[in-house]
C-alpha cells in the first residue's frame, strides 16, 4: 500500500463519517425536509440533542439578543443570529420547558441566518440556541498515478449551541402549570 | 382559516426585512379552563415564507411560540413590487396564507 492510497483510504473513512452525520441530521436541504417530531416532543435536552442527532458542540459564534430578566413569561422576545458561514438551520430551546425544543428555522441560501420571535418560558432557566451549518468544502484528493487530480466538494458540518440565562418575574397561567411538572428553578441555577 | 396576519416588508440596501404578526391562540395542550376540563393543543407547526416563489424561510414551530407569534428575519434581495408571502399551517391542519408587496 502506498502512501496516495492510504491517505484515500482515510479520505474515504472521513467521508464516511461525515455522511453518517448529515444523514442523522434531518435537514440537507428544504425538500426533503420533515418535521423532527421527536425532537419536539423531547421532554429533555438531551432527548432533543439524541433525537436532532448528536450532542452539539459549545460555540460563542451565536448572538442572543433577549433581556436579561423578562416581565412576562408568557411572551419573552428572542432573537438569534449565527455568525457561522453556511448556517443553513437555527433552533430555539428553553431548558425548562415541558418541551424544550421550541421552534426551528430553516434559512435557504440568500436568506440571513438570524430570526428574532417571541416565546413562552415557564421559569427561569436557560434559554438555549443550536446552529447548524454545512459548507461544501473542495477537497484534493490523492494525486495517484493515472488520476489526474480528484477535486471532491466536501460537506463540512458544524452543530453548535450557546445558552444564555433568562430571568422571569411574572410566570403566566401556562406556565405555572408547566412549572408544576418540572423540578424547582434552584436545580438550574448551577 | 385564522384571522389576517400583519406582514410589513421593507427592501433597504438590498436587504429585505420581512416582520409578522400571526393571529393564533397557540394552545399548549396543557392548560385547563376554569371548569378543569383541558384545553386541547392548538398551535402553528409549520411556516413557509415566500419572496415571489422562492422560499426564503421554513420554520417548524413547538406549542411554546408564544401566542400571536412574531417572527422577524432578513433575506437578500427584493425590488418594491416583489410580494411576500407567508403561510402556517396548525397542528389542526388549518392554514393561513398572506402576502405583501414590498415598498
Amino acid at each position: 500500500m502506498n502512501l496516495h492510497r492510504r491517505s484515500f483510504l482515510t479520505m474515504s473513512a472521513s467521508l464516511l463519517t461525515v455522511a453518517t452525520t448529515a444523514a442523522l441530521w434531518p435537514l440537507r436541504a428544504l425538500a426533503q425536509w420533515v418535521r423532527p417530531d421527536a425532537a419536539f416532543e423531547a421532554k429533555a435536552m438531551d432527548a432533543v440533542y439524541a433525537s436532532l442527532g448528536g450532542v452539539p458542540e459549545a460555540s460563542s459564534e451565536i448572538v442572543f439578543g433577549t433581556p436579561e430578566i423578562a416581565e412576562n413569561g408568557a411572551v419573552v422576545p428572542v432573537s438569534v443570529t449565527s455568525k457561522i458561514p453556511g448556517t443553513d438551520q437555527i433552533a430555539i430551546l428553553v431548558e425548562m420547558n415541558p418541551n424544550p425544543l421550541v421552534a426551528m428555522f430553516m434559512f435557504p441560501e440568500g436568506t440571513e441566518p438570524m430570526v428574532s420571535t417571541r416565546v413562552k418560558v415557564a421559569q427561569t432557566c436557560k434559554l438555549h440556541a443550536l446552529a447548524h451549518a454545512q459548507r461544501q468544502v473542495v477537497q484534493h484528493l490523492a494525486r495517484d498515478q493515472g488520476h489526474a487530480g480528484w477535486v471532491r466538494g466536501l460537506r463540512k458540518q458544524r452543530f453548535v449551541a450557546a445558552g444564555v440565562q433568562l430571568t422571569i418575574n411574572r410566570s403566566s397561567p401556562w406556565a405555572t402549570r408547566c412549572a408544576s411538572a418540572q423540578p424547582p428553578p434552584t436545580a438550574s441555577l448551577k | 382559516m385564522g384571522n389576517p396576519m400583519r406582514i410589513r416588508a421593507t427592501t433597504t440596501n438590498g436587504v429585505t426585512e420581512v416582520k409578522a404578526l400571526m393571529s393564533h391562540p397557540m394552545e399548549t395542550g396543557l392548560r385547563k379552563d376554569p371548569s378543569g376540563a383541558p384545553i386541547p393543543a392548538h398551535h402553528i407547526k409549520n411556516v413557509t415564507a415566500k419572496h415571489n416563489d422562492k422560499v426564503v424561510l421554513a420554520a417548524e414551530w413547538g406549542a411554546a411560540v408564544s401566542q400571536n407569534p412574531f417572527l422577524q428575519f432578513r433575506f437578500n434581495g427584493g425590488a418594491p413590487g416583489d410580494k411576500v408571502s407567508i403561510q402556517w399551517t396548525d397542528n389542526t391542519g388549518d392554514s393561513r396564507t398572506d402576502e405583501v408587496v414590498l415598498t
